[in-house]
């Protein structure tokens, strides 16, 4: 037997070095293709459902130190359109032009990196046409307020509208600005604000001192009137009052405070005077305007075109610039919807839970209330999230002294996300809020890296330092915002309109677990 | 059989080379696109009841430290059953569906399969720690249980490929 074995071998062996001048060609070009890559992968066909099984999580502890148990009463992950999970919609996450990729990347592919430094890259699949790239889909669905495909939702262009209803009042008020200052010139205001703010500030600087002498003569006078006599023929006046002996007092405690209350009655007239001379400095007239209006006239115009550059400046920055880009995407995407393009399905994700906590019962009225015995209740919690997409989402990680550090930019974007704490119960009942997109950016590799460790008592902590005067000019110009925007909210049937928390940015956080004693 | 000399082999070799060479290929292609491994599994993590940090004896535990952090994560009291059913490997070549993806694509990917998933009384701990035994010195902050048991339908397709 040993020699088939042999010559086995040896065949393979002179099959591999002959197959290796037919291969050769198609190994190199496989291995240049696969040098350098990273890793694709997707999900197809999924689903997660509970069924069945139970499911719990436990490790809390209410205010009379009992355990928590939260149980699941219903947990799925499917595809959408699942109708919040009661079909088996499959769900396919990533595609296989468009997969979550995972590669090493550095400096010159990422310019939020240091130098020097590989970091880890996760990147959920990733589109770049207006219905599927999530910042620009986003934006729409928050100026759009109500769920596409919904009735009454069916016009896409109802979030330009919107826009250009918001754009004319900005223009109106840009137009009233320019008119007003049509003969004097924006930077000539400006200067004349400045020279008229100098005396604002000198005025300012003497209502300060007088301000602190008034404060050092009121505690002395306080001081004085403690320390002072009490007695029949030198009754204690009321604060601020004097001796009826005046200046001819025999005890010095009396006198001194006497004195005190004329010297604060002095500080008291000097502040009066620096602040009507203040408020004077405002009221300075130029063209009929005083100091105040033309301010705020011009930090309006600042606000609505960015800062003047010329005395006639058109728009180069600000809201109505701002507002102008935002256009761009919406026109985009509802063109998009026109031609009857549609988004990549997202999943459904829900989960209905039960809890017990320990509820007490008062009795009588709100002054009076008496307390009861304490039972525990069952509470009822339920989310579900219909259409949520992840696609252009990223996380950079690398480690160093400080543990994991990190930049992660989350890019979350749901149809419609429900939370409910009755069981049988309609969306009547529930908050409801459609088109809801977070644009989560946390840390910049250079400049603020997003720092995760476990201390050496075993707490978390998450990180983000912060800015510095060395780093603050790059620090407002790189480190990316944040956007929190929903299209419409309403909380049992009450319409509370869009919600938009728009350029937010952390500029120091630091987050730690804490192991509390009970 | 008896062993045949080494010299004989030497001859037999060029002859098997010239007849096998071209045979060799066409059937690589063909095996090439059949059917992968199925597997069926079950994984169990049993409490040690010599460990009586937790009530009843831990389970497995593991620790991920992150960066130079100086404490780690704990995955803690790992216990309970994991069955598997219907686990497929493959290799297959994507060149047709995904909505006109695959064309395009045409590529092999690596495919892992899943199609029912059990669980028998698995729980496990996500737990923050000053050290990697649970041994003496031991500081943990445990941050929540998950424990689950019967049934649950987890199932999809994971498809794994070399990207640019």
């Amino acid at each position: 037997m040993r020699h088939w074995i042999g010559r086995g071998g040896i065949l393979l062996l002179l099959g591999l070095s002959a197959g290796a001048g037919a291969m050769q060609p198609l190994d190199e070009a496989e291995l240049e293709q696969i040098s350098g890559a990273g890793i694709g992968f997707f999900l197809d066909d999924f689903l997660y459902d509970k069924g069945e099984g139970t499911a719990r999580i436990e490790g809390f502890k209410d205010s009379r130190n009992n355990p928590v148990v939260i149980h699941l009463e219903d947990a799925y992950i499917k595809g959408q359109g699942s109708q919040r999970g009661t079909l088996d919609t499959l769900a396919r996450i990533g595609s296989p032009l468009h997969p979550f990729r995972l590669g090493i990347v550095d400096a010159t592919q990422v310019a939020s990196l240091p130098t020097g430094v590989e970091a880890l890259q996760l990147k959920t699949p990733t589109w770049t046409d207006p219905l599927n790239d999530t910042r620009q889909y986003g934006l729409w669905a928050y100026y759009q307020g109500c769920l596409f495909g919904e009735p009454g939702c069916a016009n896409p262009d109802l979030a330009i509208s919107k826009l250009n209803t918001q754009m004319a009042s900005l223009t109106a008020r840009q137009t009233y600005l320019q008119q007003r200052y049509a003969g004097v010139g924006f930077q000539t205001l400006q200067q004349e604000i400045n020279a008229d703010m100098a005396v604002v500030q000198s005025r300012q600087l003497s209502v300060d001192t007088a301000n602190d002498q008034y404060m050092i003569a009121r505690n002395t006078m306080i001081n004085r009137h403690n320390a002072a006599r009490d007695t029949t023929i030198y009754p204690k006046p009321a604060l601020g009052e004097k001796y009826w002996c005046g200046s001819a007092c025999i005890y010095a405690d009396v006198r001194d405070y006497n004195a005190s209350v004329d010297a604060f009655n002095g500080k008291s007239d000097a502040l009066m005077t620096a602040y009507l001379a203040l408020g004077e400095a405002w009221q300075v007239k130029r063209y009929g305007l005083t100091l105040g209006e033309r301010s705020q006239d011009y930090n309006e115009f600042a606000s609505l075109c960015g800062v003047p550059n010329a005395e006639q400046p058109t728009c180069s920055g600000g809201r109505i610039t701002k507002l102008e880009g935002d256009r761009a995407s919406l026109v985009l995407v509802s063109s998009s919807l026109k031609d009857g393009k549609t988004r990549v399905p997202g999943l459904d994700i829900g989960f209905d839970s039960v809890f017990r906590v320990p509820s007490t019962a008062w009795s009588g009225s709100a002054s009076g209330a008496s307390m009861g015995a304490t039972t525990t209740r069952s509470d009822f919690f339920s989310l579900n999230i219909e259409g949520f997409t992840l696609h252009g989402s990223y996380l950079n990680i690398w480690g160093n002294a400080d543990g994991l550090v990190g930049e992660v930019s989350m890019q979350l974007y749901a149809d419609k996300v429900i939370a409910g704490a009755c069981r049988s119960c309609t969306d009547a009942n529930r908050l409801v809020a459609k088109n809801v997109y977070f644009d989560l950016n946390l840390g910049h590799g250079r400049l603020q890296p997003l720092n995760f460790s476990v201390m050496a008592d075993g707490e978390l902590r998450f990180r983000l330092p912060g800015v510095t005067w060395a780093n603050h000019q790059q620090f407002y110009a790189e480190v990316p915002k944040s956007n929190v925007s929903v299209g419409n909210l309403s909380l049992s049937n009450v319409n509370v309109g869009s919600q938009a928390i728009r350029g937010l940015r952390i500029d120091y956080m630091d987050l730690r677990t804490v192991n509390l004693p009970r | 059989m008896r062993a045949v000399p080494l010299y004989l082999l030497g001859l037999l070799c060029p002859l098997a080379m010239a007849d096998l060479r071209p045979l060799a290929e066409t059937e690589l292609e063909a095996i090439n696109g059949q059917d992968g491994l199925s597997i069926s599994a079950s994984i169990s993590f049993n409490a040690n009841p010599a460990i009586t940090r937790c009530p009843g004896g831990c389970g497995a535990r593991m620790t991920i430290r992150p960066g130079q952090s100086e404490g780690v994560i704990a995955i803690d009291n790992i216990k309970g059953t994991f069955s598997f059913d219907g686990v497929t490997l493959d290799i297959v070549t994507i060149d047709s569906g995904f909505d006109g993806e695959g064309a395009q694509f045409n590529q092999d990917a690596f495919k892992l399969g899943l199609r029912e998933t059990r669980l028998t009384d698995v729980q496990f701990t996500l737990s923050g720690a000053n050290q990697v035994s649970s041994g003496p010195g031991l500081r943990q902050t445990d941050l929540l249980t998950f424990h689950s048991d019967g049934q649950i339908q987890l199932r999809g397709d994971l498809y794994v490929f070399p990207a640019p």
